[in-house]
């Protein structure tokens, strides 16, 4: 990566106390651009790069500290920092040095880019660097600018890139400013400033040197937009795109020569690292000057347990060892199902795929057929070689062929010599609208047979019986009415074209696609980054919030959402989706029909009947002796106390005349529970029979099948099962139950 | 997993959870149930696809090929499943309690002992005619669910999905009065209560045997599992019994056989449940299950680090990753001689230093440090599952920007009533309208949120092997969108040169003319890798042979060569002239 320093020149002079600008609401002119130095600054800090330097300056300092001087017009200017790569202290500094002066300090803005430079010159030597100079100033201080020329030249011929942001000089501050008497004090030496710097910059761009000028303005508004360094890619395949076999018949092959480059990965998130905290007493003797911690080193160790199970006396099965071995000893191996088949390192030569480099055209497929859910990553663009005139040409045959007959080529490509192969697709490209015209082809991954698995899912137009039968309606299954709400909802909420988030057509000004590809940062991964350098900058900062910026497009457009929310309540009310209640959840029967027959149940349901049952009455203590009572009655005869107090509950709650019903369903399947549970209990006992238990459960089943929730009894059973398998006591009992018809409710 | 790759220094959302959960957490058990009788040893007629060289088929031996098949490949593609094959009506019983059932190959994760010993039943033909002999007093259906429960219950590992494949050609068993099919029902249905999916094989081999399910299986099976006029629903998918794999299957043809039971041995393996928001602010939520439907197989990271102990065995190593300065006794069993006392204290020691160990961000070469709580704040967006945020045509969908393989979304009822019915509307109109869906999704609790497109792909069916197949299931596929972060910078293409007509016309022609019918279909291209990597594994297992000639018979299969042949009769000559016109229009493009 190439190397490259950027000294920043820093207004500050007392005007920088004020507020020149209308957006920043009051704030004073240094407070606001400082969140841009700490993100711009920071970001540099926190690559880690030895090759990037950085360098301070400060313009209208109190003091005076630069190599020359003593020679004039370099009054009030300060090197704050010397072009350095900066560390985490240096960062942590950085709020300690960049603070205004008091009133009558004033220094030179071209001055300072004099000294900017100056400094890029002696620190870069005839090395290669970009050279990055960038000035922040609010055009309050003298602007001396006799002999920009000479500087002109010296950047242009160093190939200096300049930024000049200048604070409270877009159009909207100036308006602001007209209307405000108060701040008209400055305006006539800032709009001199102003003009002097525009002048300088057009100068310079005549004369060829980079320098920009931009109204600081601008950045404010982006803040929290991250800025992202576009990663070059560098080339991943160099070789022939082939139609034939080149080795054996040159003459009627297609080769063009190609480079691979990526074009979209996935990005990665920074991930966190482990450090080890200094203990507390070493804690105690430096608390102030306390280095920030470095990342933990690991260690790995290597260890085998021999399981010596095939010992004589069989009863000596468990006894293992483990030994710790070293890494160099380490051999390779697969398993072959359980067993493990070794390899010396001269063996795994065996497994390997001998493969030729190559990019080969297997066939072409219509881009209709694509299912574009196949595609893998990443995606590269496949281009001619810079300097081949003829390759260049012979690959737009082919992505011109490709684009006007609609297909798409399925390749098998092995970047290197003995690379593995893998299958892929070429997708023709061309750009023509853009800057500079482009013409690609796209290569994405493809699934072998062994990426793929076909599982079956059941259609979602029919519903099928076991025995066959095809329904074409069924509460699974969306009516006309649901399906035309959808289609209503769906076409409201349309996001492809929005200008400032209402509908538009392409023609419209400023019409784009919402949420469109490659234009959304990765909030994630902006605001991990923001608040690294956050806390980098004070230990203390909180986590900060996501910028709103950030979230553009993360809800839907609310424009949108309020025109389409007549449709959106229409779709709700005719999709009726109903968050499911524990125990609801399998119901199979017609959610309406279920809910209005429990609604029915819930309203005979005596209270009083059941409480007596009740496991959690409100009352303290009494509860817990409640349900022991009840564990102590399933003993022995207990099951047959058990079925009449149940059935006496049953009995209660389908004759008892209409009550309040709220809560009396979860009540229920309390009661339901915890029965189940002192059946579990039940096994424990000694002196519980096998006709206990099958008694019991019997008891329990016909509950749930008069009650209509079979369901509470299938979820059941599989607790019980899984109880009786515990013991061996209960080895028959199984078999017994099926026999005695105890398995699952047929619903 | 390489011993390398074990553990790293990341805090656990890291690493790709639904890939973690994916790979780890589903086992499957398959336990082959094969009858032996007088009538699944009768010769066959050869089919086309046997060689001359094989022994004489016999339903028997089509069943037991079939199952060392689905072995060989499960072992591949599922290192982690259990198989194996129980033999019900045999002279031999493994236990005297069941009489009439004995395990060819016991309920595990199959080992180079046991394929050797299947290849060799199958290979000789004294080994087969020692396991084969059928009993004269054959057990119960009843008994024979049991036996195969008892297999799954006292197998080591717990199997998230446990299956049972019955073969038989018996269609009228001779325990078949009503007491007999109530017992048989009872017990199957216990089998699915506990989450064993029975999934039958009924062979047919016409015109001397006809299998006919109504006689007796009808009756067990079915009920088992649902009520006849129940429907097929979401909760069935993974365990129902379905009118097709009740079609007897013809024996004369293998293919047929092995094909189905290649179609029916793959369950759906959902990673997540996850709630998906149709309308915002929660106003219309829906439950769906997300699939990995496409990964990258891998075979790097199926080695294994061993070391060759004293005794000769080479067995698998463990690394332990850990701090510098840190005791790595922490779990050692071994370490008994110390004293209670002792060890205890150490441990705390341990953990004290363990919990000095904080996590943050590298900033240059130093640590931000930050608390657990605030790291998964960051990453949070507040996105639950999948939140829709608006809709587009289908056409807009980015193609050439793929960074990241799809997931697969199909409703639950589960946790929200209705899911089924809303989830099919949408696709329905999705389907209809060619229409796209923008959303975000977090695939799971530790997953980083992403923007998506939302595709709705249809139910196709086709006729595969004379039997109706699912060949593209419907629902919805997830397909990441890029960040503005993820886009690299365009390479420095200068040349920007487009041909001109005649040039390209030619390759108009050439490229017309390879067009390859129903597009990519990835089923017929098999990883040449990683075939030849099984191959030569399963032959040093196995003792096979693997030299000139078998890798000339894989370079065969290989389908992913171009057939150079093929190319060169349909187009070489366009090729040739294509070349020369490129060569023209340069000539032409240098004297201009």
């Amino acid at each position: 990566m190439s190397k490259e320093t950027t000294v920043f020149v820093v207004d500050l002079g007392h005007a920088m106390t004020k507020s020149h600008m209308a957006v920043a609401n009051g704030k004073s002119d240094l407070e606001a651009s400082l969140p841009y130095l700490w993100d711009t600054i920071g970001a540099k800090v926190a690559s880690g790069r030895k090759t990037v330097y950085m360098g301070l300056v400060g313009v209208g300092t109190e003091e005076t500290r630069v190599d020359f001087g003593d020679s004039e017009g370099y009054e009030n200017i300060s090197v704050l920092y010397p072009i350095q790569q900066f560390l985490l202290p240096d960062f942590r500094n950085l709020p300690n040095v960049l603070v205004p002066s008091r009133e009558g300090f004033g220094g030179d803005i071209i001055s300072g880019i004099v000294v900017a430079l100056d400094m890029t010159l002696k620190f870069c030597r005839k090395q290669k660097f970009v050279k990055n100079i960038v000035l922040i100033t609010n055009c309050n201080s003298i602007a001396e600018f006799g002999d920009s020329m000479d500087i002109i030249d010296q950047l242009a011929n160093e190939g200096v890139i300049v930024k000049i942001l200048t604070i409270g000089t877009s159009q909207a501050t100036i308006a602001m400013k007209s209307e405000n008497s108060e701040a008209e004090e400055d305006s006539p030496l800032h709009f001199s400033n102003y003009a002097n710097l525009e002048a300088f910059a057009n100068n310079a761009v005549k004369r060829g040197a980079d320098v920009n000028i931009i109204p600081f303005e601008e950045i404010y508004l982006q803040y929290g937009r991250p800025e992202i360094r576009k990663v070059k890619s560098v080339a991943t395949y160099r070789g022939s795109l082939t139609l034939g076999n080149l080795n054996d018949n040159p003459e009627n092959t297609m080769a063009i020569d190609v480079e691979r480059y990526i074009y979209v990965q996935a990005a990665p998130i920074p991930s966190s690292k482990s450090y080890r905290e200094a203990t507390s007493d070493e804690n105690k003797q430096e608390e102030k000057e306390k280095p920030p911690p470095a990342p933990l080193e690991w260690d790995t160790k290597y260890f085998v347990t021999i399981d010596s199970e095939k010992t004589e006396d069989d009863k000596e099965t468990t006894k293992k060892e483990t030994i710790e071995v070293l890494k160099g000893d380490l051999q390779k191996g697969y398993k072959y199902g359980k067993s493990i088949v070794p390899f010396k390192d001269d063996e795994l030569d065996s497994l390997r795929y001998e493969s030729a480099q190559g990019m080969e055209i297997i066939g072409f497929i219509s881009m209709t057929e694509l299912k574009p859910w196949t595609l893998m990553s990443p995606s590269s663009f496949v281009i001619a070689p810079k300097k081949s005139p003829e390759s260049a040409l012979a690959l737009s045959s082919l992505i011109h062929a490709m684009r006007g007959a609609g297909l798409f080529a399925i390749v098998r490509l092995v970047k290197k010599k003995g690379d593995n192969p893998r299958m892929t697709i070429l997708i023709p490209y061309i750009d023509v609208e853009g800057n500079r015209k482009f013409e690609a082809l796209v290569e994405i991954d493809l699934p072998f047979a062994e990426d793929v698995r076909n599982y079956k899912f059941a259609s979602l137009d029919t519903v099928k019986t076991v025995k066959g039968k095809i329904l074409k309606q069924h509460h699974r299954l969306p009516t006309d009415e649901m399906v035309q709400s959808m289609r209503q909802f769906v076409n409201a909420m349309d996001i492809s074209c929005l200008a400032d988030g209402l509908p538009a057509t392409d023609d419209d000004d400023g019409a784009e696609e919402y949420a469109a590809p490659g234009a959304v940062y990765n909030p994630i991964k902006a605001r991990i980054n923001q608040a690294i350098l956050r806390r980098a900058l004070d230990p203390d900062t909180p986590v900060p919030k996501l910028p709103e910026i950030l979230l553009n497009d993360a809800v839907p457009p609310p424009y949108v959402v309020d025109t389409a929310s007549g449709l959106a309540e229409h779709l709700v009310e005719v999709m009726n989706v109903k968050k499911v209640e524990k125990y609801q959840s399998t119901k199979r029967t017609d959610y309406q029909e279920g809910k209005e027959e429990l609604k029915k149940k819930a309203a005979q349901l005596d209270l009083d009947a059941l409480l007596e049952y009740q496991p959690t009455s409100p009352n303290g203590d009494q509860p817990k002796e409640e349900h022991r009572s009840k564990r102590r009655r399933l003993n022995g005869e207990g099951s047959v106390r058990m079925r009449f107090d149940l059935e006496a509950a049953i009995k209660k709650w389908v004759e008892a005349p209409e009550s309040d019903g709220a809560g009396t369903q979860e009540r229920l399947i309390e009661i339901f529970e915890s029965t189940g549970e002192s059946i579990v209990s039940l096994l424990e006992d000694e002196k519980a029979s096998e006709q206990d238990v099958i008694d019991s459960v019997r008891v329990l089943r016909t509950l749930a099948s008069d009650m209509d929730e079979k369901e509470w009894y299938n979820h059941y059973l599989p607790k019980l099962l899984d109880a009786l398998r515990m013991t061996s006591r209960w080895k028959g009992i199984e078999q017994n139950m099926s026999q005695e018809d105890l398995g699952k409710l047929v619903l | 997993m390489n011993a390398e790759q074990a553990s790293g220094d990341s805090f656990p959302f890291d690493v790709d959870p639904l890939a973690e959960f994916d790979y780890k957490n589903h086992k499957c058990a398959i336990l082959f149930c094969i009858e032996v009788s007088p009538s699944m040893l009768m010769p066959l007629s050869k089919s086309r696809h046997d060689s001359d060289d094989d022994p004489a088929p016999t339903p028997l031996r089509r069943a037991l090929v079939a199952a060392y098949h689905v072995a060989q490949e499960r072992i591949i593609s599922n290192p982690n499943d259990a198989i194996g094959v129980m033999l019900f009506g045999t002279e031999h019983s493994d236990d005297p309690l069941n009489p009439g059932c004995s395990m060819l190959i016991d309920l595990d994760i199959p080992d180079v002992k046991g394929m050797k010993h299947l290849k060799e039943v199958l290979e000789y033909e004294d080994s087969f005619e020692e396991i084969a002999k059928p009993a004269t007093a054959p057990p119960t259906i009843r008994d024979v669910f049991f036996y195969a429960g008892h297999k799954f219950f006292s197998a080591k590992e717990n199997y998230t999905y446990r299956r049972l494949f019955l073969m038989t050609n018996t269609d009228l068993p001779p325990a078949n009065s009503k007491q007999d099919r109530s017992a048989a029902r009872t017990r199957a249905s216990d089998l699915f209560e506990t989450g064993i999916q029975i999934e039958p094989f009924f062979l047919s081999s016409p015109p001397d045997l006809i299998f006919d399910p109504s006689k007796f299986y009808e009756d067990v099976l079915f009920m088992s599992s649902l009520n006849t006029s129940d429907v097929i629903n979401e909760k069935h998918m993974m365990n129902e019994i379905s009118e097709e794999s009740m079609q007897p299957l013809l024996t004369s043809d293998r293919i047929i056989l092995e094909s189905n039971l290649k179609a029916r041995q793959v369950p759906q393996r959902a990673t997540i449940s996850m709630p998906m928001e149709i309308v915002s602010q929660g106003k219309l939520v829906i439950g769906v299950k997300l699939y990995i439907l496409y990964k990258q197989f891998k075979i790097f990271s199926r080695a294994e680090s061993l070391y060759m102990c004293d005794d000769g065995i080479s067995r698998v190593v463990r690394s332990k990753r850990k701090p510098v300065g840190s005791s790595f006794d922490e779990d050692d069993e071994s370490d008994s001689d110390r004293a209670a006392t002792a060890d205890s204290k150490s441990k705390e020691e341990e953990k004290s230093g363990e919990s000095a160990i904080k996590k943050g961000y590298l900033f240059g070469e130093q640590i931000i440090p930050f608390t657990s709580e605030e790291l998964r704040e960051l990453r949070s967006l507040n996105i639950k599952g999948i939140q829709i945020i608006g809709f587009k045509p289908a056409s807009m969908l980015p193609i050439h920007m793929i960074s990241k393989e799809s997931y697969f979304i199909y409703p639950s009822e589960e946790d929200y009533i209705g899911s089924i019915r809303t989830f099919a509307a949408l696709h329905r109109v999705m389907i209809e309208d060619n229409k796209m869906a923008v959303a975000w999704i977090k695939p799971g609790e530790n997953a980083s949120a992403m923007l998506c497109n939302i595709v709705a792909s249809k139910e196709i069916i086709e006729k595969v092997n004379k039997r109706e197949e699912q060949i593209q299931p419907p629902g919805m596929h997830v397909i990441r969108i890029p960040f503005y972060d993820d886009i690299r910078e365009r390479p420095d293409n200068s040349l920007y040169a487009p041909s001109g007509p005649a040039t390209t016309a030619i390759a108009s022609q050439v490229i017309n003319k390879l067009t390859l019918k129903g597009g990519y279909d990835p089923s017929r291209y098999k990883n040449p890798v990683v075939q030849r990597h099984y191959r030569v594994l399963q032959a040093r297992a196995l003792e096979e042979p693997f030299g000139e000639e078998e890798e000339e018979e894989m370079a065969k299969e290989d389908k992913t060569v171009p057939m150079y042949k093929a190319i060169d009769k349909k187009v070489g000559n366009l090729t040739a002239q294509w070349k020369e016109s490129v060569r023209n229009e340069i000539q032409g493009r240098v004297r201009k």
